[in-house]
């Protein structure tokens, strides 16, 4: 097995309050790794921890404990040109498409400003034609450029973020519930551009999201988060038919309730 | 469509008066009949006539050429004043709003304080103690209202800091400077603007009203709040035409000012904008 990241042990708690500090133990002690080319499924409810976790392995926040690592190098608290660095190297893409993107910019400009962050490309021609290339690749028309944030839709916003992230050219994609806000068709339609980008670049996802049936189809394993713990994690077909833990069987059993009563 | 033709009028209204007054301020030595200060003590508290349109004061000078005069020096005085202010306090907000924690703390309590003082009785106390020039009127000005500007910048920063846009833009590998400079500053720009003119409008009446104290400009520079205190005050009942020109000026740049930054808060709201579109 080709691990490319490892996420071990990984803690995070929030203390509040200066005199009586409570704590909340956000994210307990998760250990699981991403294999090269694949697809890891994180799956729990609102306030299961995994937004957090997210955010610990994007960079965004530092763990209380544990280690993230990415081809064996600890990754918390990286600073200046090591950080940035991951973050060629970790993409991430959050739920919400419109406000991923800057409001006073247009999407030309929000594109360009990855691609001159890593001073990747030496002219603005050839910026341009990375871009153009990139956006052939999530299927978008580039008169999208021209516009703001508010003018496009949210299925060609959510294409956008990810044209983003693979301008790049990242090994990793961090999906944070990616078509939660989308109706059923846009979400299809962003679900079949990841596969289909996953088989073409060799992509590594890890895919977070509360809709388990979603990961059934898109992962090759999955993990099951509850109350800031990973309470399950096996390959695809293990968690979907034959789930060990009360909770995932529970998750799963309501999902499939929902489909009975209603197709 | 009509409440953006609405405030469309309103800004072409207050902005149209804006530039008008700028205009006679700016050109003034081109449009002003006499010399300001030119003193003529034959022709002393004239009535308004051919010869002076607007009468002559106390000591016979043409309060025609003294009104078009008179914004000059408090109008540059208060734009010099709150720019400064606005530098200052946008970099203190900046600082409190990004780093957060304990540089936020420390911020807030010196704000507080600054906060607490009466704004219009420490302006005449350092006045006084200073002396009464630009440079002390400037710092004056700064000192007392700075904290606005930080406060407003404090509160637009960490709203903006904790947006999606930023996170997203932070995990591209992007560095601290360039999250403010390309992504929060132009996102708090618009409140900025109107918080200055605001701010202008604001300052142009401490401005009057210090020298309506003989702490301002100092005469012989014609100054609207001058021309209403000063020597006017002993001669309003026989010569009232010394007060109407000057009081109008003032009356008409505050509300054209005060009128421009809600109008301009009105258009420049890209949120509200993206409601309408949809």
């Amino acid at each position: 097995m080709d691990n490319l990241m490892e996420i071990r042990h990984v803690s995070k708690d929030f203390s509040h309050g200066v005199f009586r500090p409570s704590v909340t133990h956000a994210v307990k002690d998760v250990s699981f790794s991403l294999e090269r080319g694949k697809t890891f499924g994180l799956a729990g409810g609102s306030g299961c921890g995994k937004t957090t976790l997210t955010r610990m392995i994007s960079g965004l926040l530092s763990p209380t404990s544990g280690q993230i690592l990415l081809n064996g190098k600890d990754i918390t608290g990286l600073t200046g040109a090591a950080r940035k660095h991951y973050h060629r190297q970790v993409q991430v893409v959050f739920q919400n498409p419109e406000a991923s993107l800057d409001p006073t910019m247009r999407i030309r400009d929000s594109l360009l400003e990855a691609l001159e962050i890593h001073g990747i490309g030496s002219s603005k021609d050839e910026r341009m034609n990375r871009i153009l290339e990139k956006l052939k690749l999530v299927a978008l028309p580039d008169y999208l450029l021209d516009r703001h944030p508010h003018q496009i839709s949210g299925g060609e916003g959510q294409r956008l973020v990810i044209c983003r992230a693979l301008l790049l050219e990242p090994e990793i994609l961090l999906l944070d519930e990616p078509t939660s806000m989308l109706d059923v068709s846009v979400q299809a339609h962003i679900m079949n551009i990841l596969q289909r980008l996953q088989q073409e670049l060799g992509l590594t996802y890890l895919f977070i999201t509360h809709d388990i049936e979603l990961l059934g189809w898109i992962s090759h394993r999955i993990g099951v988060m509850y109350q800031g713990q990973l309470v399950e994690a096996g390959p695809r077909d293990q968690i979907m038919e034959h789930p060990s833990n009360a909770y995932t069987q529970g998750l799963l059993s309501a999902f499939r309730d929902w489909d009975k009563e209603y197709t | 469509m009509t409440i953006r033709k609405k405030q469309n009028l309103r800004l072409a209204l207050s902005g149209g008066l804006l530039l008008l007054i700028l205009f006679m301020t700016v050109f003034a030595p081109w449009l002003a009949p006499c010399d300001p200060t030119e003193i003529d003590m034959t022709n002393r508290l004239a009535a308004p006539g051919p010869g002076h349109l607007l009468g002559t004061d106390a000591l016979g000078r043409d309060v025609l050429s003294r009104v078009i005069y008179g914004g000059r020096a408090s109008l540059l005085l208060a734009v010099i004043a709150t720019s400064c202010s606005m530098a200052l306090g946008l970099m203190i907000g900046l600082a409190a709003g990004y780093c957060g924690g304990i540089v936020d703390g420390i911020i807030t309590a010196i704000s507080n304080i600054f906060q607490g003082l009466p704004g219009t009785i420490m302006m005449i106390a350092l006045v006084g103690i200073l002396g009464s020039n630009t440079g002390s009127i400037v710092l004056a000005l700064v000192l007392t209202s700075w904290v606005g500007f930080s406060r407003l910048v404090r509160g637009e920063v960490m709203q903006v800091k904790q947006e999606l846009y930023i996170e997203g833009t932070r995990c591209l590998g992007a560095g601290h400077w360039r999250i403010i400079l390309r992504h929060i500053l132009p996102n708090i720009r618009s409140n900025c603007i109107i918080l200055f003119t605001t701010r202008v409008g604001r300052v142009v009446l401490s401005v009057a009203g210090l020298s309506y104290l003989g702490l301002g400009i100092q005469p012989p520079t014609p100054d609207w709040g001058e021309m209403i205190s000063g020597s006017a005050r002993r001669y309003f009942r026989s010569a009232p035409h010394l007060l109407w020109a000057p009081g109008i000026c003032i009356i008409l740049l505050t509300l054209s000012i005060n009128q421009l930054g809600d109008a301009l808060r009105d258009r420049l709201d890209v949120k509200q904008d993206a409601v309408k579109e949809l």
